[in-house]
């Protein structure tokens, strides 16, 4: 191939941005052609200067991205405990899951009287993206659900102790409505305390009588 | 590790990681993959790794190389894609070298020519397209690419 240097950059800028007019065969040969290399190789220099002087990234998009991750790898992740604490807690459990009952009833049927549009389930920690505005989350892990809750008011969830994270909500949420609504019905469950500050909506057990 | 120990890494680490997947990759989601891929070995370790920021950065790197090496010839023709496809002359992390690049380029290159390289390479737009929204005809947007190739060129090599 005999063509002066003008005409192997005007080519070279030809196949950047139609390489489909290009055989693969015609392409190879302009990358082992030294100068077609160096030249590739400082628009992607440049390219890559560029994208890493404009790339910006601000503690809420990080606490968002980290909520993303945590409801993917955490969220199903059955939590690790000896036989002996498995025990210990029953009786708790067995408390804490009487006080479920009684607020699903509670807020639920409360809930169900103004439904007027479209719900969208939640089970087991499987994530709703649909466009409807109510979401109902049925048997969901505390953490889980405020994690989608959090992400979608653009809040970080912060638990100040674990034990809140495995409680399992069945209830209905309204992305419509603020958070402070939605947070208002789970502070009514007994042994839960929710508190927003800022930009972050933290979350602590609150001791409760066991007698 | 613990949840809460991921986290922190997560928060210190992630934006600078993901500068560095975006710098070889071009792409938000590819880039945010291959992050969060990264955070998802650690679920499984015990402990951190010594040295966590480099091993975390040399993660980010490798894997983003590898997504590049499987590129078809014609996406590193259409995407610019670099061609520094041997580890040993990638630094895990080249944060410096291309501040660097980008001063030098400020310094070194029209406005105008810095524009029409934005305009071709980060937003993806056709030749003809730069030519009409900047009023100037398609042999000068080449010519403005040309400068800027061999501009930077001059600077790798020299």
């Amino acid at each position: 191939m005999t063509m002066d240097r003008d005409e192997r950059i005007k080519m070279l800028l030809e196949m950047q941005e139609h390489p489909e007019h290009y055989s693969e065969q015609e392409l190879e040969q302009m990358l082992h052609d030294t100068e077609a290399q160096e030249l590739m190789e400082a628009t992607a220099l440049l390219k890559r200067a560029m994208k890493h002087d404009e790339f910006t990234m601000s503690g809420q998009e990080i606490a968002g991205e980290w909520q993303r991750f945590a409801a993917t790898h955490f969220a199903r992740q059955v939590p690790r405990r000896g036989w002996l604490k498995v025990a210990a807690s029953f009786i708790g459990i067995l408390l804490i899951a009487g006080l479920s009952f009684a607020f699903y009833w509670t807020t639920d049927s409360r809930q169900r009287t103004t439904d007027d549009g479209q719900r969208t389930s939640m089970v087991n920690g499987q994530c709703p993206m649909a466009a409807d505005s109510l979401v109902r989350f049925v048997d969901v892990r505390l953490d889980s659900m405020l994690s989608i809750v959090g992400n979608h008011y653009g809040r970080e969830v912060c638990f100040r102790d674990e034990a809140p994270c495995e409680l399992r909500f069945t209830i209905t949420w309204n992305r419509r409505q603020p958070m402070a609504t939605f947070v208002g019905s789970l502070g009514e469950f007994d042994g839960l305390k929710l508190k927003e500050e800022h930009d972050t909506l933290f979350v602590e057990s609150v001791e409760t009588e066991k007698e | 590790m613990t949840q809460k120990e991921i986290e922190q890494l997560f928060r210190l680490h992630y934006a600078p990681m993901t500068r560095l997947a975006r710098t070889l990759l071009y792409d938000v989601e590819e880039a945010r993959d291959v992050v969060s891929e990264v955070f998802a070995t650690l679920l499984g370790a015990d402990i951190a790794p010594k040295n966590i920021e480099g091993y975390l950065s040399a993660s980010v790197r490798n894997r983003c190389l590898n997504l590049l090496e499987h590129k078809s010839v014609r996406a590193k023709f259409e995407r610019a894609y670099t061609l520094e496809m041997k580890t040993e002359s990638l630094p895990a992390t080249d944060d410096d070298r291309l501040k660097r690049l980008m001063a030098f380029a400020e310094q070194n290159l029209t406005e105008q020519t810095l524009k029409v390289f934005r305009m071709r390479h980060l937003q993806g737009m056709k030749y003809q397209e730069i030519a009409g929204e900047l009023g100037i005809s398609r042999v000068m947007v080449y010519k403005h690419l040309k400068q800027a190739m061999e501009t930077i060129r001059e600077y790798i090599i020299r």
